[in-house]
């Protein structure tokens, strides 16, 4: 397991550090100077010389990108060019709006994905598994964006149950920052929901056929505990591991979200980043949340090898 | 080893592939279509495709014309209202989904055929091969939105902008698609036969064993028709993708989220359309994906 645990560890380091390579070579993909391209076509040549020296970028790529590295190790992020805040303030500010949005929306995804998954795999009422399927369906079908504005237009608009969108102090204010995350976590995690929920059953039902489950029954185990304690910690392997990818992008998936329900957060900033042609800010959050999402698909897999021994011996062999 | 013959023998003694011959494909495409679902799909999205195209013709406002009417509420000659600017809603939902096909059209297929070559190189020769599919699994784990983010940092965003994006999405996409299912094909005995033969490998990876990918490819298609629309749509409503005064489905989406008190149709027409869109591909792939499990 140690070995393995390595393994993977050495690969996503290199994985990151070619990324952060591509991240950083993204203003100089852009045609024209990069100055130029960051003020405007019309800016005069004083604010071209002020932001070629604070890019660096009279030096050499190499040794632009070298010093730009070895300040992020050490924990130095830069200072946002348009805000004049530090990066790592600004980070900080914003962070808790998208992880509160995040964990709200994984515990949609893992209940009702969990919950989806083993009604499906269970029921034997034909019609049931029908109205699941569809749903499932229509669910693909409703990307964030899409979804989001519906919520909004039957909860805010024609029911006027819950707010349309912004945010509240979880910690001041913690019925309304709550009733605020319901929409854009549900909009965020119904998109996942349907394929956690087919990849639990699939799982379930390949389970049941297996020979320990009749040894299971035929030693007198009832058929609610086979289920519970022998068929779905077995069937959980796949879905974690769609999970895990699901939780990674959920910081892409803030993007749209923050847009539509007007919250701050990670995703407004880096738009804003973009928008204004806030190069530093928009490479390190582009950096943070790629980093973000190659850790957690990391962590759901090794959390797969810790349960599945046959993962680490395959990847051995 | 004899050299490959240089006139190709007569089909039926060349050990082709899964058995079926094109026209035989063809009739379970049209099996496939021919299904409820499949029909639908077909439908849906042929529905919105020639209406998007006949439609400007006969709407009295173009997309971008003005009016001093801001905002307007639906009714007389503007079904669905206007805009900020008093552009005819109607008119701009059709150019916005007239814009979305022509982006999805131009981009998938690109992806298509770039990521089943490339994934055909990675089975031919294994640097090349190990280098793309490493490629592909790290765009694969980047959430779609944030690669096109990544693109209008590099690039303007606007219509070429999204369409790049579109692209970097899909291609790994059809890349592990068709390494896996060359993958699946080399140990069938049409293979084995085929060396025997002594065909060269160029010969047999691109005459014999390609033609029989080329149904998952169609499947995934379709599919990515619709992932391609999400795509669209995520990046033109965080305001990086079509920027005004191009209309796209995303793009009014945006703006009309805003007025959804007032004006609810601004922001739902182009979501119906996105929907059905996506619904009608969904549609199309599952009755293909019927079709080719059948063989």
């Amino acid at each position: 397991m140690t070995r393995y645990v390595i393994w993977r560890l050495l690969g996503a380091v290199v994985v990151l550090w070619v990324v952060s390579i591509v991240v950083f070579s993204l203003l100089h993909l852009a045609p024209g100077d990069p100055a130029v391209v960051i003020a405007g076509a019309d800016a005069d040549a004083e604010t071209l010389a002020a932001i070629r020296e604070q890019l660096g970028l009279d030096r050499s790529v190499f040794a632009q990108y070298a010093e730009w590295i070895g300040q992020l190790l050490t924990g130095d992020l830069g200072t946002s060019y348009t805000l004049g805040q530090p990066i790592g303030a600004l980070i900080a500010q914003r962070l808790p709006g998208t992880l509160q949005l995040t964990v709200a929306a994984t515990l949609v995804m893992t209940v009702f994905g969990l919950v989806a998954g083993i009604v499906l795999a269970t029921t034997r009422s034909r019609l049931v598994r029908q109205a699941i399927d569809q749903l499932a369906t229509l669910c693909l079908a409703l990307p964030p964006f899409v979804s989001g504005v519906v919520l909004i237009f039957l909860f805010a608009v024609v029911w006027r149950v819950l707010p349309s969108g912004g945010e509240a102090s979880l910690i001041d204010t913690p019925a309304s920052g709550i009733r605020r995350l319901i929409l854009p976590a549900i909009a965020m995690a119904l998109p996942a929901i349907p394929v956690i929920a087919r990849l639990l059953a699939t799982e379930i039902r390949r389970n049941y056929d297996q020979e320990y489950v009749l040894t299971a029954l035929a030693k007198g185990a009832s058929r609610r505990r086979v289920t519970w304690r022998h068929v779905l910690p077995n069937s959980l392997g796949p879905a974690i591991v769609e999970l895990a990818i699901r939780v990674g992008h959920l910081l892409g998936g803030a993007i749209v979200a923050e847009a539509i329900f007007a919250r701050a957060g990670l995703g407004s900033l880096l738009v804003q980043a973009v928008q204004t042609r806030d190069y530093r800010l928009a490479q390190v959050l582009l950096l943070f949340a790629i980093a973000v999402a190659i850790l957690v698909q990391l962590v759901g897999e090794l959390v797969m090898a810790a349960v599945d021994p046959r993962i680490r011996l395959e990847a051995k062999a | 080893m004899t050299a490959a013959p240089t006139t190709a023998p007569p089909a039926a003694t060349e050990p082709v592939a899964g058995g079926l011959p094109p026209g035989r494909r063809r009739s379970r495409y049209l099996a496939a279509l021919a299904t409820p679902g499949g029909a639908a799909g077909l439908t849906i999205v042929l529905l919105i495709v020639v209406g998007s195209l006949v439609l400007p013709y006969l709407l009295p406002y173009g997309p971008y014309e003005q009016s001093p009417d801001s905002l307007a509420a639906p009714g007389g000659s503007h079904p669905l209202g206007t805009d900020e600017v008093g552009r005819d809603l109607l008119a701009r939902v059709v150019a916005g989904t007239r814009l979305d096909l022509l982006i999805t059209l131009i981009a998938v297929p690109i992806a298509a055929v770039g990521g089943t070559l490339l994934g055909l190189l990675s089975v031919v020769n294994g640097w090349i091969g190990a280098f793309f599919q490493r490629v592909f699994d790290v765009l694969l784990g980047v959430p779609a939105i944030i690669l096109g983010v990544a693109v209008t940092i590099a690039m303007q965003p606007g219509t070429e902008a999204v369409i790049i994006a579109i692209v970097l999405v899909t291609m790994p996409v059809f890349g592990r698609q068709a390494r896996s299912s060359l993958l699946g094909q080399l140990p069938l005995d049409y293979v084995a036969a085929a060396e025997v033969l002594g065909y060269p490998k160029r010969r047999i990876m691109t005459r014999h064993i390609l033609p029989n990918i080329v149904d998952v490819i169609f499947v995934r298609f379709a599919v990515e028709m619709a992932h391609a629309i999400m795509v669209e749509g995520g990046l033109s409503v965080v305001g990086l993708g079509i920027q005004s005064p191009d209309a796209s489905l995303g793009s009014m989406i945006k703006a009309g989220s805003g007025n959804l008190l007032d004006r609810p149709l601004y922001a739902l027409a182009p979501v119906v359309v996105v929907v059905l869109l996506v619904i009608g591909y969904t549609m199309l792939s599952n009755a293909l994906n019927q079709a080719v499990l059948r063989k």
